[in-house]
């Protein structure tokens, strides 16, 4: 049975035309919503400035609509959630400006764990991508919820890894939950309805337009302990997170970065204003207090010099191995350091492939595995 | 009094003979002409009778008929006006029966009676030979071309009256004779060592062109992607005689011949713009004509921009492509023009052309999913290599290296053609290329490491049946320019790293 409490909240943030402010305003003098819904219209309207608002104000109070509309959500498995509702989430209450209805699918992150944002540029290398999911990994490993953006490049990756870890991720996004956006994240959306959650303020239908965005970025950064930033520009709607984590007090990290890399600028613009220096996940976990499980990550962070080792190469599959990074490299600059025919440069990478010791990101560019 | 000569017509690249009578006899003075002819035939009596008034014979007003037999078969072209004059010119008594007997005569008239040059000699000609004709007359721009074939008397001539004191003065124009193929040093103005550095580029396109496999180029602009396909037919094997004589054909029907040109000494290479109609690329029109794909028959066909061709049309190279020849339908009959090609494409890897470059590109990942899925699985099919070719940077564009030669190159094409050659030749193949599939696994025989490899690759790569079976086939061809009798692992794994991507399922990360 669905609650009073769930009716007039919804209709209250439903109305065509009254936004937040509105709804504090109204809140302020009324109390609740219930008291709001059941006043008579004149001690209302004064609240209203343009007839419209009045209008629609009028109109919204349809009771068979709203329920409808509340059942639609239950059958698509979203919860509506407002601040009267018992799982609502407790790190959000602290918001100066909390949001008055959140709508879910899957599960919210466990009170009783800690919560990381990993946030990063939308296009970004691949040292990013893989940054950003080997630290969604380790971190879900140490049962840490790690939380962003659900949009694809840095935020997508840290989905993945987290998933890959076996641990929570919830992804909130601006638009309605039933806007997949981006696409290309359609399978991510659908794991993460079944092994995580996802969050929205907005409810369904809601076209995720750019305004959104940054109110998304102020819950992303609420429900989090820390912000890690991976990679981003030195202008980058990232920052909107980070403003909003350290007026809320959060802790701030950063991955840094080349000097020369225009990716990284932004974070190493945050190590120069003080933020943490990430260069393992154990500095993530120390400052938020938690035991850093030291073995089982060292493996995975280990230099590749002492990986090479392990995998038994043959001296030209090392020679080549050797002139491998993170990012992606083409073949010719391969066959130019390694100074072996070009056929034989092309066979020991093929080889390597197919053995799952380095990655062929795209068409003849090769890069290492981390 | 009733004359005829021999002449002749062109039927796709073939030719055909045409027997041109002209009967001249007491009446109402009449010009009839018969025989399904085309307008432009037809419009032959007007260019006749005034070229030969020009040229200093007077007919006198009597009813003429002239007939151009087999009268089934539609009668095209302005080849016909020489013939139809000679023959008029017989009938009126100018000339004596025997002194045209067994001559064949082609050529447009031009009203001062100079004889111009027409198209598709070269097929007439060689037809004309296997039909026994030994003595051939026909326009002095033409001359070049026809003298190609061997045991024909070739005479050029430029007007009516040269043709008038030929014949009556008995052979007064020198045979055309022919100096022969030229060298093989005949000299190509580009070369492979003009291109610097792209090392993979350059091995895989040698690879390319000795197995005869399609290839395609994944690369920036002004990557050196046409530079270096430009360049394949210096790579390839001398044109024989016969294969020459059919792209010269081709050419010559389709009037591209310059005057003074004999055979062709070069293996075509065609770039058309992506621009292209179906009927331009595959072959077409009302008469139909060869299209760029005969074009560049025994040579290199080249689709820049390979995303920007309509769809429709790469389908349609399909059939012409595994057939080596294609075939257009009309009522009138179908006409055939061969197409062995070996098809080059290129494109961009992403709309502005610089991905994986991040600092250059800009596209977002929706966007270069979309571009790559312009490419359709039948464009992807008719492709046997892939390779990625990247902007050159300056240490490399202007280093003092040594680049191999086109000679060097093609020294090493040629042997591995010939190896193939004689291993495919009871299969009535020539190249790695066309082994069907069920002849893969006879032709390409593998040792247990090697079907192990195949079996991971297969799995690793997520290949299909038909990019397996791509792999074998180069691998197949590295194997014969390493002077191997069975394929090797390392071929194998060579031929992977030019395997075909698969856009569809997440070819990129």
């Amino acid at each position: 049975m669905m609650a009073k409490d769930d009716f007039y909240w919804y209709w209250l943030n439903n109305i065509n035309g009254i936004g937040r402010k509105t709804i504090e305003n109204l809140l302020g003098y009324f109390g609740s919503p219930k008291e709001i819904y059941e006043a008579p219209g004149k001690m209302v309207f004064p609240f209203l400035k343009r007839e419209q608002q009045i209008n629609n104000f009028e109109s919204s109070k349809r009771e068979s609509y709203i329920l409808m509309q509340l059942n639609a959500l239950t059958e698509k498995q979203i919860r509506f959630l407002h601040p009267d509702s018992p799982d609502y989430p407790e790190k959000l209450r602290s918001l100066s400006d909390y949001p008055f209805a959140l709508y879910l699918k899957g599960m919210l992150p466990p009170d009783h764990k800690r919560a990381v944002a990993i946030i990063g540029a939308r296009s970004c290398t691949r040292y990013g991508r893989e940054m950003a999911r080997f630290f969604g990994k380790t971190l879900a490993e140490h049962g840490v919820s790690v939380i962003s953006g659900l949009a694809c490049g840095i935020d997508g990756m840290a989905h993945r890894g987290a998933l890959e870890g076996e641990g929570y991720t919830l992804g909130v996004v601006g638009g309605g939950i039933d806007r997949i956006y981006p696409k290309e994240n359609y399978e991510l959306f659908m794991e993460l309805e079944k092994r995580g959650g996802i969050l929205s303020e907005s409810n369904i239908g809601v076209r995720p337009t750019a305004g959104l965005f940054p109110l998304r970025n102020r819950l992303i950064a609420g429900l989090s302990d820390g912000i890690l930033v991976i990679e981003a520009m030195e202008k980058s709607g990232t920052f909107i997170t980070v403003d909003q984590g350290l007026e809320q007090g959060k802790e701030i990290f950063a991955l840094p970065g080349r000097v020369t890399d225009l990716k990284s600028a932004g974070c190493n613009n945050l190590i120069k204003m003080g933020a943490h220096v990430v260069t393992d996940v154990s500095d993530v976990l120390q400052i938020l207090g938690i035991e850093y499980n030291d073995r089982e990550s060292k493996t995975d962070f280990e230099v590749f010099e002492g990986k090479i080792q392990k995998m038994s190469l043959a001296p030209q599959e090392k020679i080549v191995y050797s002139c491998l990074e993170i990012e992606p490299k083409y073949i010719d600059c391969i066959i130019n350091e390694a100074k072996l025919a070009p056929q034989e440069v092309s066979r020991i990478l093929s080889e390597l492939v197919i053995r799952d010791v380095i990655a062929e990101p795209n068409r003849n560019y090769y890069a290492v595995k981390v | 009094m009733y004359n005829k000569v021999l002449s002749g017509s062109l039927h796709g690249v073939d030719g055909r003979l045409i027997t041109v009578e002209a009967d001249v006899s007491e009446g109402l003075p009449v010009f009839n002409m018969v025989g399904f002819l085309a307008s432009e035939v037809r419009e032959s009596s007007d260019r006749v009778r005034t070229a030969l008034k020009n040229s200093g014979y007077f007919l006198p007003p009597k009813r003429i008929t002239v007939n151009l037999s087999p009268a089934d078969v539609r009668k095209e072209g302005a080849a016909f006006d020489f013939p139809i004059s000679i023959a008029l010119l017989a009938a009126y008594g100018y000339l004596s029966e025997e002194s045209i007997q067994d001559v064949m005569f082609i050529g447009e008239l031009s009203l001062n009676g100079d004889i111009r040059g027409v198209r598709g000699i070269l097929s007439i000609v060689d037809f004309a030979r296997k039909q026994g004709i030994k003595k051939i007359m026909l326009p002095y721009s033409n001359r070049k071309e026809a003298a190609v074939i061997p045991g024909v008397q070739v005479f050029g001539i430029k007007n009516l009256k040269q043709a008038m004191e030929h014949l009556l003065q008995n052979q007064c124009v020198e045979q055309e004779r022919w100096s022969g193929m030229p060298g093989t040093e005949h000299g190509f103005s580009i070369d492979f060592s003009d291109v610097k550095g792209q090392d993979t580029l350059k091995r895989a396109t040698e690879i390319a062109v000795a197995g005869m496999h399609n290839i395609l180029y994944l690369g920036a602009p002004g990557a050196g992607k046409s530079m270096v396909a430009k360049r394949i037919p210096t790579i390839m094997p001398d044109l024989t005689y016969e294969e020459s004589l059919e792209i010269t054909k081709i050419y010559s029907v389709n009037g591209m011949l310059k005057p003074e040109e004999g055979l062709l000494q070069h293996r075509p290479f065609r770039m058309p713009h992506h621009s292209i109609t179906a009927q331009a690329l595959i072959g077409g029109g009302k008469i139909p004509r060869p299209g760029e794909i005969s074009l560049a028959h025994n040579g290199v066909l080249f689709l820049d921009e390979f995303l920007e061709f309509q769809k429709n049309i790469i389908e349609m190279m399909r059939q012409p492509l595994e057939d080596g020849k294609v075939t257009i339908s009309r009522l009138q009959g179908s006409y055939t023009y061969p197409c062995d090609i070996m098809l080059v494409a290129a494109m961009n890897p992403c709309p502005c052309g610089f991905y994986p470059d991040m600092s250059k590109c800009h596209c977002t990942k929706p966007q270069i999913d979309r571009y790559l899925k312009k490419i359709s699985q039948p464009m992807l099919d008719r492709m046997d290599m892939n390779v990625s070719v990247r902007k050159m940077d300056y240490d490399a564009l202007y280093s003092e290296r040594e680049e191999e030669s086109s000679a060097d190159i093609k020294r090493r094409v040629m042997v591995a053609q010939k190896v193939q050659r004689k291993r495919l030749s009871k299969y009535n193949l020539r190249f790695n290329s066309q082994i069907p599939s069920n002849l893969l696994d006879v032709i390409c025989k593998l040792g247990r490491k090697e079907r192990d490899l195949r079996r991971t690759a297969f799995e690793q790569y997520g290949l299909s049946a038909r990019g397996a079976g791509k792999v074998l086939k180069v691998a197949r061809t590295i194997a014969d320019l390493d002077h191997e009798e069975c394929v090797k692992e390392r071929h194998i794994l060579e031929a992977l790293s030019y395997r075909l991507p698969d856009f569809y399922g997440g070819g990129q990360e």
